[in-house]
């Protein structure tokens, strides 16, 4: 019986937009009215169309299928659409066409997300495991001939090795270099573990075997390489020092010099994600295994020798530095005659070049400088000898700069080396007493630079003369950081305090690490089916042939072997052993300097302040003083007869005493005590 | 529709709420991942899905409706990635961009890289997240 639609047979369904699923309250019934006997779709189609004429299906042929798609498309723009069904075609029997809608306009893919303790794959020696193995993205599963194996050591990279079978066609085994590889295994469909995320570092092709041969590794060092300091810096943690290190090294280096300052190792996980794993064993094992858990019951026991186990290390840290002295002193002289005995018995008198040039003659800085200059010219009123007064008249040319007294602020610097030793002895006791004193040295040497020649080379800007005052000339401020002692002079060490502690406590973290990587040269090893082992986990191996341990994964390697589909592990572990009593540990800081207070008499290093005047050309003049600091002059005219005088000045400055001035030496020691952990070993015979 | 999610690249094992998607993750350590590969596409050929709002199929992480009571894994726990690699730098959490068609056949079927990370911290199964498509048209193509 023919049908065309919009035909007899259709049926309306009202459908609002939205998600139908069949089998639902949605489903209509298509009764197709021809009473014949035979079911046959042979040339019938099946259509939809919306009441609207917006949604309109392509009519399939259905030919007989049960599984029928009805592909149609459009939208329907409101509640009161619906849907016509309907048959076009001929069918020669009676049926009754259960339709259903699915409009199912989205797709979800619901996740399962299980969480299980590592321990729960135990027993499960016998599990037959899938792989999946992906070179470059190209799933190579199927074409895996051999063994896969999987090596991945403490701080090491993570290598793997397996072979597949070349494809057909051209083969050129070195366009698989560096190509990403990922292997993973599965139990069940729904537990897949990932074993390595790597790259190809070698492909051989074998043209006997017709295999190629991938050595894939996890790059750890391109993965540190790869990085900024900074970057590395975050990921590790630890110390570094440019005096402990070399300031030159690339990533990798740079990791490994911050590593070997803490107690953990670094590596990548099995996705190629950063692990900074603690050496100390958790005191929870994610794996125990017992006798029923290992393939081959014999683990293997390694110890180490004692004389392999430095337990302590005497470490000089020495700084060598300038500390850099600043000393301000005042100094002056004055005219010893009033001016009015100056008018009347005239002398020379120093001017400012010659007392400038005295001051530049002592090495010092001038800082300030005032001076007093005779009085204008005028008619002064002085004091006669005799008793009574007289007016006298005095010429002055300020160019002459004439001085009648002055006061200034000298300025001294000067630098000396220190040079602090501190020895540290850095042990771990219990392990001494266990196993005797396995002592080796070592030492760190500071020099941070100062450019001493510059600090007491420094000059300023020279004092001009030409005006009654000079300065205060900021070019001699104390400098910043200088504070003052107990000598009156400032100071300051030429040091950086924070980078030398960090030197230092860099330099003790490195020998306290190598005490504790010292004591955990003891293994234990065993065989085990497949466990999701990772270099982080504790594990413990419970009365395994008479050996109980617990200690952090140092080792792991894993054969899979594709012709039995099965697993073999070895699983090395790490145990610490001091074989004593725990100790308190010294908390980790930069050690106490030695004291280097130097300390000077009293009043040292000041100028003479009771400079003289030397005056000659005059009867009774004094005998002249040749090594006397101050003024030396004559009187002009000459009062009498008498010794004629050199006009000069001078200025003569105090020594800086040598207990400030030569090196300098201070030494002081102390102990840092390693508290090495004890992983449990036992063994019974 | 016949576009869906499959867990085999031969699209022949639909995902469901009864065969969903599986993560195993180890609790510990904590922070270990799982990651596995679904498929989108359809086994019929000569079929395309587009968005139906246009532009590309973006691929998002939503709770279900009606979780299990207990911890519920937020939808950061999870990262998508057209590839294994693409997990490494992928967002947790985020979507995923498809192209803006999909054609039928096995052999156009999407690979969907998964990652899952626990917050949890409560060992056993849980299913309280999924993979979900935008509203799609799908026609002949």
């Amino acid at each position: 019986m023919p049908y065309t639609p919009p035909a007899a047979n259709a049926a309306d369904l009202n459908l609002t937009p939205g998600s139908y699923t069949p089998p639902a309250a949605n489903a209509v019934t298509l009764n197709l009215a021809d009473p014949a006997v035979a079911i046959d779709f042979d040339g019938s189609m099946l259509f939809i169309t919306s009441l609207d004429g917006e949604l309109q299906s392509d009519v399939v042929d259905i030919d007989g299928a049960l599984a029928m798609l009805l592909d149609a498309y459009g939208e329907m723009t409101g509640a009161s659409d619906g849907l016509i069904l309907g048959l076009a075609g001929t069918i020669a029997s009676d049926v009754t066409l259960a339709v259903a809608f699915a409009l199912d306009l989205t797709a979800e893919a619901p996740i399962a997300h299980a969480l299980f303790e590592a321990t729960a794959l135990l027993g499960q020696s016998s599990m037959q495991w899938s792989k999946r193995i992906t070179v470059d993205a190209v799933d190579r599963s199927e074409s895996i001939i051999g063994d896969i194996e999987i090596e991945a050591e403490e701080g090491a990279a993570r290598i793997a090795r397996f072979s597949f079978e070349a494809p057909t066609g051209a083969i050129e085994a070195a366009s698989y270099l560096r190509k990403r590889v990922t292997i993973d295994f599965s139990p069940t469909p729904s537990q897949s573990f990932r074993r390595f995320t790597g790259f190809v570092i070698d492909a051989v092709y074998d043209p006997s075997t017709k295999q190629i041969g991938i050595s894939a590794s996890d790059d750890l060092q391109r993965y540190l390489e790869s990085r900024n300091r900074a970057q590395i810096a975050t990921l590790i943690g630890g110390y570094w020092s440019g005096e402990v290190f070399d300031i030159d090294a690339n990533g990798w280096q740079y990791a490994q010099d911050r590593l070997s300052t803490i107690p953990a190792s670094f590596d990548l996980d099995v996705y190629r994600r950063p692990n900074l794993t603690p050496w100390a064993a958790n005191a929870t094992a994610d794996f125990t295994l017992t006798c029923n858990d290992v393939i081959d019951q014999t683990p293997q026991l390694d110890l180490a020798r004692a004389t392999d186990i430095k337990n302590t290390i005497t470490l000089t840290l020495a700084i060598r530095y300038e500390r850099a002295y600043q000393r301000v002193r005042s100094v002056g002289w004055v005219y010893p005659l009033s001016f009015g005995q100056y008018l009347q018995t005239p002398t020379t008198l120093p001017n400012q070049d010659m007392i400038l040039s005295a001051l530049d003659g002592t090495g010092w800085g001038v800082q300030q400088v005032a001076f007093t200059s005779p009085p204008p010219s005028g008619s002064y009123t002085v004091n006669l000898p005799g008793g009574g007064t007289a007016v006298v008249a005095w010429g002055y040319d300020p160019d002459l700069r004439l001085v009648m007294s002055y006061d200034a602020e000298l300025v001294k610097r000067w630098t000396q080396t220190i040079t602090e030793t501190t020895t540290l002895t850095i042990r771990a006791p219990q392990s001494v007493t266990a196993y005797g004193e396995q002592a080796t040295t070592d030492q760190l040497n500071l020099s941070p630079s100062f450019d001493w020649e510059a600090f007491e080379g420094f000059e300023g800007t020279p004092p001009t003369p030409g005006t009654v005052g000079l300065g205060p000339n900021n070019e001699w401020d104390v400098p910043a950081g200088f504070a003052l002692n107990a000598n009156g002079d400032y100071e300051s060490d030429q040091l950086d305090t924070s980078s030398i502690d960090n030197d230092r406590l860099t330099a003790i973290a490195v020998a306290r690490t190598q005490i504790l990587k010292a004591h955990r040269r003891n293994t234990v090893e065993v065989q085990t089916p497949f466990l999701p082992v990772e270099r982080s986990h504790t594990v413990r191996f419970q009365n395994v042939s008479g050996i109980t341990a617990q200690g952090k994964v140092f080792h792991v390697r894993e054969t899979y072997r594709t012709d039995r589909g099965e697993f073999i592990q070895q699983i090395k572990i790490a145990i610490s052993r001091s074989n004593g009593a725990s100790v308190t540990e010294t908390a980790l800081s930069a050690p106490v300097r030695p004291a280097s207070l130097i300390t000077l008499p009293p009043g040292t290093g000041g100028f003479n302040t009771s400079t003289q005047t030397q005056l000659g050309n005059h009867t009774g003049a004094i005998v002249y003083d040749p090594n006397a600091d101050g003024y030396s002059g004559n009187y002009d005219p000459a009062q009498g007869i008498g010794e004629v005088f050199p006009v000069q000045f001078r200025v003569i400055a105090p020594a800086i005493p040598d207990a400030v001035r030569e090196a300098a030496e201070f030494a002081n020691a102390a102990d840092f005590i390693v508290s090495v952990p004890n992983d449990t070993l036992t063994v019974t015979v | 529709m016949s576009f869906g999610f499959y867990h085999d690249p031969a699209l022949s094992d639909p995902v469901a709420s009864d065969h969903p998607l599986g993560l195993t993750e180890q609790a510990s350590p904590a922070g270990a991942v799982a990651r596995a590969i679904v498929y989108f596409g359809s086994a019929w050929s000569g079929l395309q899905v587009q968005a139906a709002g246009g532009g590309p199929i973006v691929l998002s992480l939503a709770p279900v409706s009606a979780p299990a009571p207990g911890a519920v894994h937020p939808v950061t726990d999870y990262k998508l990635a057209l590839s294994d690699a693409g997990l490494d730098t992928a967002i947790a959490g985020a979507s995923l961009s498809l192209p803006s068609a999909v054609a039928g056949g096995a052999g156009n079927a999407v690979a969907i890289h998964i990652e899952a990370n626990d917050s949890t911290g409560q060992v056993g199964l849980r299913q309280d997240v999924r993979i979900l498509t935008p509203t799609l048209t799908e026609r002949d193509a």
